[in-house]
C-alpha cells in the first residue's frame, strides 16, 4: 500500500483554517487507498517527520501550514519541519504543500536534491474569511486532480484554470478582494518536476541552464563556476606562455611569466573545486 | 483617475461595507479596512508587506484590464462613469 505522510500543525487562526482544509485531503487519500500517517498538531515536528520518512518510506508528503522561503513551519512555529538541512529526505518522493513562499527557495532546493514533484507557492498564500470554501477548493484541487490520474503538470494547469473559474465566481457575487487574492495565489503556484523545472532569476543560472540543461544547470554552485573559470583562464595562460617560450626563447628575463600566474590560478581552482566537492559529499 | 486609483477606491468601498471580514497572510491577520489602508501607504511598509501589496495591485490591475465584469463592477463601486 502506498504511504502518504500528512503534516498539519495547528496553533493560530490561520492554521486552524488550513488544518480543516487538510482534513479533506486526508479523507481523499484514504478513499484512494493510501496508508495515511497523520502528523497533526503536537505531532507535527521535525523529529517526527524525519523518523516517519525513514521508517515508513512515504511516496507522497503533504504539508498544510505556515511557510517561508527557508522552510515549512512546525507546530508552535519554533522550528522548521523541512528546511535545506533535511530536504534531501524528499529525494525520490512527491511533496504537496499549502504554505507561503517555500517555492521561492526551499522548494527549489528540494527539487534540486531529487524530489520528484514539488507543489508549492513562490509568494505568500493569502485567503479571506468571506470565501473560505473557494480558497479551500483551490488549495486542495491540485492533489484532487493528481489522484484522479492526471500528471503533475496537467494538475497544475487544471488548478490554475480552476482558480480562474473560482475568481470569476467571486467577482459575480461581489467579493472583489477575495477574487484578486485567489487569482494572486494561483499566480504564485508552482509545481517543479523533471519536465517542469523552476525558472531561474539569476542571469548566470539562466546561462548554466541553457548550456547544460535544467538538471545540471540548477546544481552548479557559484564556487564551481568560479573554480572552472579560473582553471580555464589559468590553463590558457600556461599554454600561451609555454608556446611563446618555444617560438621566442630569448626574451626579457625580468618579465612576469604568464605561465606562473596560470599555474597559480590552476592551483587555486583545484583548491576551490576540491573543497566544494568535499562539502557536497559531507552534505 | 488611473486604474490603480479606481481599484483602490472601489476596494475601500467594499471594505467599508464588510467590517467583519478578515484577510490572512502568513502569520498576519487584517480586517479588510486595515488591508485597503495598506494599499494607499504601502511605501512605508516592511519589505514583505510592500512586495505583497505591489503584487496584489499588479494582479488587480491585470484583472481590471482583462475581466470585463470585474472592471465594470470596480468602476461602479468607485463611482466612476465608464
Amino acid at each position: 500500500m502506498t504511504v502518504a505522510l500528512v503534516i498539519r500543525p495547528r496553533f493560530d487562526d490561520a492554521t486552524s483554517y488550513s488544518f480543516d482544509w487538510c482534513q479533506e485531503v486526508v479523507d481523499m487519500l484514504k478513499l484512494k487507498g493510501f496508508d495515511v500517517i497523520d502528523l497533526a498538531e503536537k505531532d507535527a515536528t521535525r523529529e517526527n517527520f524525519e523518523e516517519q520518512v525513514k521508517t515508513s518510506n512515504p511516496q507522497l508528503i503533504v504539508f498544510y501550514n505556515h511557510g517561508s522561503e527557508e522552510g515549512l513551519v512546525a507546530q508552535h512555529g519554533g522550528e522548521y519541519v523541512i528546511d535545506k538541512k533535511n530536504d534531501e529526505l524528499l529525494s525520490g518522493r512527491e511533496i504537496y504543500t499549502m504554505a507561503c513562499s517555500w517555492g521561492a527557495d526551499g522548494g527549489i532546493d528540494a527539487w534540486k536534491k531529487g524530489a520528484k514533484a514539488v507543489w508549492c507557492y513562490v509568494q505568500a498564500f493569502a485567503f479571506t474569511t468571506e470565501a473560505i470554501e473557494e480558497f479551500k477548493t483551490f488549495a486542495n484541487c491540485g492533489l484532487k486532480f493528481k489522484l484522479e490520474g492526471k500528471s503533475w503538470e496537467e494538475s497544475l494547469q487544471h488548478a490554475k484554470e480552476k482558480a480562474k473559474e473560482l475568481a470569476q465566481k467571486l467577482v459575480e457575487v461581489g467579493k472583489y478582494i477575495a477574487s484578486v487574492l485567489l487569482q494572486k495565489d494561483a499566480d504564485a503556484l508552482r509545481c517543479y518536476t523533471e519536465k517542469n523545472p523552476p525558472e531561474a532569476r539569476c542571469l548566470f543560472r539562466k546561462v548554466a541552464i541553457k548550456l547544460f540543461g535544467a538538471k545540471l544547470g540548477w546544481r552548479i554552485t557559484l564556487k564551481q563556476t568560479l573554480g572552472w573559470f579560473m582553471f580555464g583562464v589559468g590553463y590558457g595562460l600556461t599554454w600561451h606562455d609555454l608556446w611563446s617560450e618555444i617560438i621566442s626563447p630569448v626574451g626579457n628575463p625580468y618579465r612576469i611569466h604568464g605561465g606562473y600566474i596560470g599555474l597559480i590560478m590552476i592551483l587555486i581552482s583545484f583548491i576551490i573545486l576540491a573543497t566544494e566537492q568535499v562539502s557536497q559529499w559531507s552534505r | 483617475m488611473d486604474e490603480r486609483e479606481i481599484i483602490i477606491r472601489a476596494l475601500k468601498a467594499e471594505a467599508t461595507a464588510k467590517p467583519n471580514e478578515r484577510i490572512y497572510v502568513g502569520f498576519k491577520s487584517l480586517t479588510y479596512k486595515e488591508f485597503v489602508e495598506m494599499l494607499d501607504n504601502h511605501k512605508k511598509l516592511d519589505k514583505m508587506g510592500k512586495e505583497f501589496v505591489e503584487s496584489f495591485l499588479k494582479t488587480a490591475v491585470k484583472m481590471f484590464r482583462e475581466n470585463q465584469a470585474y472592471r465594470e463592477n470596480m468602476m461602479k463601486l468607485a463611482g466612476v462613469k465608464p
